[in-house]
This record gives C-alpha cells, sequence and structure tokens, in this order.
C-alpha cells in the first residue's frame, strides 16, 4: 500500500490553526462522507464526552476522579475511551457523585417538537413557581428573582419573536424591551404580558 | 484553550487517506475529537490515559483507529501537543507497516522545532 505514497517531507507550518475539531475539519476541508462518518462515530460516544466534561468542570484529572469513586486511574480511563454502550448505570452515578453534578435520565415515548416544546414550558414553569415561592422568604430574593423574571420574560419573547421570523411570509418581529432602572414590577409584567398577542 | 495547527505532511496524507481509508481516516479523527477534548478538560497532556492513545518518543502521540469498528486497518494519526503554545500539531498519518519511519518523521519534525523555536 505504501508504494503508491509520495515521500514524507518536512514543510514549514501551514499557519492554519483551529479552536475545535470541527472547524479543523471544515478548514482543512475533509470530504463531507469522513465527517459524516466522524459525526455517526461521535453519536456513539456522546454520554462518555458529558462525562469527560463533567469531570473537568469539576476540576479533576482522572487519577483524583479514580480516588473518589474508588477505582484506579486504569479503569477511568478505559470508560473514558469506551463507547456509550458499554457504560453502566452504576458509573453514571459514580461520576455524578464525584463530580456533584446531576444526571437525567429521559424514560418515555420519543417526543416530537410540540410535544418538546410543551415538556419544557411547563418545566419552565415549575422553576418560575418554585422561584415565585422563595421570592416570599425575603426581601433580597425577592428584588434579584424579580429582576430574573423580567429577564427571563424578555429573553423568552426574543427566541419566539426569533423563531417566528424564521415563519415563511413572517412580518418581521421584533421583541424591545427599555432599560430600566428598577427590577420590573410582576404586576407592570403581567399587563405587559396582557398586551402581547397570543 | 488548546488550538489545533496540521503540517503540510498531514494535507498529503489526508488526500490519500480520503480516497483509499475513508474509514480509517474518520476514526482516527473520531479519536482526535476525543484526544482534544481531554486536552481540554486536563492540566497537561500527560495527566490522562485513554485506550486508543500511544506515548511515542519527545512528547509525540500517536492515537489509533480503535472504537471505528471492525476490519480496519491499524492506523495511527500521530500529533505533538506543544505545552508551552498550548498547540496540537496534526503531523501524520500511517499504518502500522509504516510506524518505524512515521515516528521517524515525527521526531524530526519535534526536534527542528525545539532548535528553530
Amino acid at each position: 500500500m505504501n508504494t503508491e505514497r509520495e515521500k514524507k517531507t518536512h514543510s514549514p507550518l501551514t499557519g492554519r490553526k483551529y479552536d475545535s475539531v470541527d472547524n479543523f475539519l471544515a478548514g482543512e476541508s475533509v470530504s463531507h462522507d469522513v465527517r459524516d462518518l466522524v459525526s455517526k462515530l461521535d453519536n456513539e460516544t456522546m454520554i462518555v464526552q458529558n462525562l469527560i466534561q463533567m469531570r473537568r468542570m469539576a476540576g479533576l484529572t482522572q487519577e483524583q476522579l479514580a480516588v473518589k469513586i474508588g477505582k484506579t486511574q486504569g479503569a477511568v480511563s478505559k470508560l473514558e475511551s469506551s463507547s456509550d454502550r458499554e457504560i453502566t448505570l452504576d458509573e453514571l452515578q459514580a461520576y455524578s457523585q464525584a463530580t456533584c453534578q446531576e444526571i437525567m435520565l429521559y424514560i418515555g415515548k420519543p417526543m416530537n417538537h410540540v410535544d418538546s416544546v410543551k415538556f419544557h414550558a411547563f418545566g419552565i414553569r415549575e422553576h418560575l413557581l418554585s422561584l415565585a415561592k422563595m421570592a416570599h422568604v425575603d426581601g433580597d430574593l425577592e428584588q434579584s428573582i424579580q429582576a430574573f423574571f423580567g429577564e427571563a420574560f424578555f429573553n423568552i419573547l426574543t427566541i419566539l419573536g426569533k423563531c417566528q421570523n424564521e415563519m415563511p411570509n413572517s412580518n418581521d418581529v421584533q421583541v424591545r424591551m427599555k432599560s430600566i432602572g428598577h427590577p420590573i414590577k410582576q404586576q407592570k409584567l403581567a399587563k405587559f404580558a396582557e398586551t402581547v398577542p397570543a | 484553550m488548546w488550538q489545533i495547527e496540521p503540517v503540510p505532511q498531514w494535507e498529503r496524507d489526508k488526500k490519500w487517506y480520503e480516497k483509499k481509508r475513508p474509514n480509517e481516516l474518520a476514526a482516527v479523527l473520531h479519536n482526535l475529537k476525543r484526544y482534544f477534548a481531554q486536552l481540554n478538560a486536563s492540566p497537561n497532556p500527560k495527566s490522562f490515559l485513554a485506550g486508543y492513545m500511544h506515548p511515542e518518543p519527545h512528547g509525540v502521540v500517536a492515537l489509533d483507529q480503535r472504537g471505528g469498528g471492525g476490519n480496519l486497518q491499524e492506523t495511527r494519526l500521530y500529533v505533538y501537543p506543544h505545552e508551552e503554545r498550548k498547540v496540537l500539531y496534526i503531523i501524520t498519518i500511517g499504518n502500522k507497516d509504516e510506524q518505524a519511519s512515521n515516528i521517524q518523521f515525527c521526531t524530526d519534525f519535534v526536534e527542528s522545532f525545539d532548535k528553530n523555536g
């Protein structure tokens, strides 16, 4: 096979730098067929990549994590170079505990886009209600939560506006918010919400 | 954060592998992704291990095709993580038969690098 290949020679550096492998593959014009194959392989190690990310966010080396979960660095290294199919629930739990981070597992029928939006909307409502309950505990907290509600309100409307603009024949929807010195009061937000058409 | 810089030999290798061994190329590039994620997740390039990684002389690391599926030819992507510059150089790709000459090629690369700064 090697006889077909040119002899390897040293030349000056290319000077082309990339901050991710995806950018490197695109910038170096790697064929779409090869990039598709790489993506397929990436999909088989998504959970493992998340575990590595969890360890990184916890500021732990493989060795430090191994001590925390009662394994050797070799075992952690093996796990982090395996595919998702080989990971056990015990290992997920060990990473979760060692890094003090949550791993969420979804069990149920695959959701379509509309179901997903509803699912997340209900989730957002639950969290906002919990925050509203917390606001009753002390004044400082109330102010911060009030400010967060204003921010969240604006961000959600902005997302909706941007998505609406992607629709065919859409009129340009723009969400504007004036900078206000004090956190917006909830009543004002509610009134503002009433003026936005459903 | 680390950056990636290919050396000219990589361009020649890439063309050849895209045509003749696309599955092997995809497998080593997938492991490059995993290695690069580890590099960014670790305090230094020597603080982590993985089954697809093979430490070679002068700090060069060979990434193999493991995880890319069965019936793939033994393939190595040679990279060099330059700690001071935080740049991962993509040097060359080759098969098992070429291993000795590829390691020599990488050694020359790192040595010339050290000489020229």
